[in-house]
């Protein structure tokens, strides 16, 4: 009896740590940071490398499929500037600080997850632009004077920035994203 | 000590089955779900528009007033055409399996046409590849349009079509929905 209970115990022990492991390197791989001192992380370098399997899993484990490659590249990013993680109890300034691409889309979903259901997008053709040619979008729960990103009401959120790639390395979205006011 | 050293070795071996076959069966079991709710409204090797709905949860990054259309298609059991009508303008066509992985993609540009065919097959296995190197003179199939072959017998043809507007958007739906999908007759025997 008592070597049943420890045989089981090893076995499903390690089916547990298998499983575990296989859903943290399918949540991690292929994750690379793709501009020095903003939060924007992308997953397009890995779609043709080693990782690209693990890379595949995680489209598939969110029920959606990844970017067409070198046709659109996308990045997403769940913290600010300095490092905080997006939450419904603050509105942050999303702010273009280079040349924007032919087409572009910066959008929300909630949670830390890529899949939860679209909030708002604001795009190349719909976005207002400034004097300048600049582009800044506010992301907050109430309506904003200008581009404004509905906030889900759910604390934690994700910007997911879709652009035209015409080659397959990862896209360095040209935003800034910079915590305002918090309730 | 003899005992535990033999089960932890057992439970080493259960952890890396575990985790290949979680990393190999989970992800595509867990997405085919979604592509089986998409197939069972709308069909099978059947080209049709997505709800903003459906496109936000299959693309959660492009704008809800874009057009997508997508054709769930299966070659196991034979060929699919399938054949693009676009309006002007600009367009991406892109042939993923159902594992996710995209086997063609395309733009106007590329095409340099709002109208064309392409016909999708079922890549050749190893064994059948190795059956047809053997025979003497294969003759090779005809085809006015472009080839695809997918090493997965199911996948989706999705074409996304931006507009500027949501106004726009039924006009360019009803533009983007003349592309058609179709398996091809079963061959004569």
């Amino acid at each position: 009896m008592r070597r049943f209970i420890w045989a089981t115990l090893y076995v499903t022990s390690g089916v547990a740590v298998g499983c575990f492991s296989a859903f943290a390197l399918i949540q991690s791989a292929g994750v690379e940071t793709v501009t020095g001192d903003a939060p924007w992380q992308s997953r397009a370098g890995a779609m043709a490398g080693s990782d690209a399997f693990y890379v595949r899993a995680h489209y598939l484990l969110e029920g959606r499929l990844p970017p067409a490659p070198s046709q659109l590249g996308e990045a997403t990013a769940e913290t600010d500037d300095e490092g905080r993680p997006l939450t419904s109890a603050c509105s942050y300034v999303i702010t273009s600080t280079g040349p924007l691409p032919r087409w572009w889309s910066v959008g929300i979903v909630q949670g830390a997850a890529a899949s939860a259901e679209l909030q708002t997008t604001a795009d190349s053709d719909t976005a207002v632009r400034e004097a300048d040619g600049s582009v800044t979008i506010t992301a907050a729960t109430a309506p904003q004077q200008g581009n404004w990103l509905k906030a889900p009401e759910r604390r934690r959120f994700t910007l997911l920035y879709t652009a035209l790639a015409e080659t397959a390395r990862p896209l360095a979205p040209p935003f800034s994203v910079e915590r305002g006011v918090c309730s | 000590m003899k005992k535990h050293l033999f089960w932890l070795v057992v439970a080493v071996v259960a952890g890396v089955l575990a985790h290949t076959a979680f990393a190999l069966f989970v992800p595509g079991w867990w997405f085919s779900r979604g592509v089986g709710k998409l197939a069972e409204a709308h069909g099978r090797n059947n080209f049709f528009i997505l709800s903003p709905q459906e496109q936000a949860k299959l693309f959660p990054g492009l704008p809800r007033f874009g057009v997508t259309g997508v054709c769930v298609f299966d070659v196991g059991k034979g060929n699919v055409t399938f054949a693009a009508d676009l309006p002007d303008g600009f367009w991406i066509t892109t042939i993923y399996t159902d594992k996710a992985e995209a086997i063609y993609s395309v733009n106007n540009r590329q095409s340099g046409a709002n109208s064309f065919t392409v016909s999708l097959s079922r890549a050749p296995g190893i064994i059948e590849q190795i059956i047809k190197a053997t025979e003497k003179e294969a003759i090779a199939d005809i085809d006015s349009g472009w080839t695809v072959t997918s090493p997965e017998p199911r996948g989706l043809a999705v074409v996304w079509y931006p507009t500027p507007e949501i106004g726009l958007r039924s006009i360019a739906a009803e533009q983007v929905a003349r592309s058609r999908c179709t398996a091809a007759p079963a061959p004569q025997s």
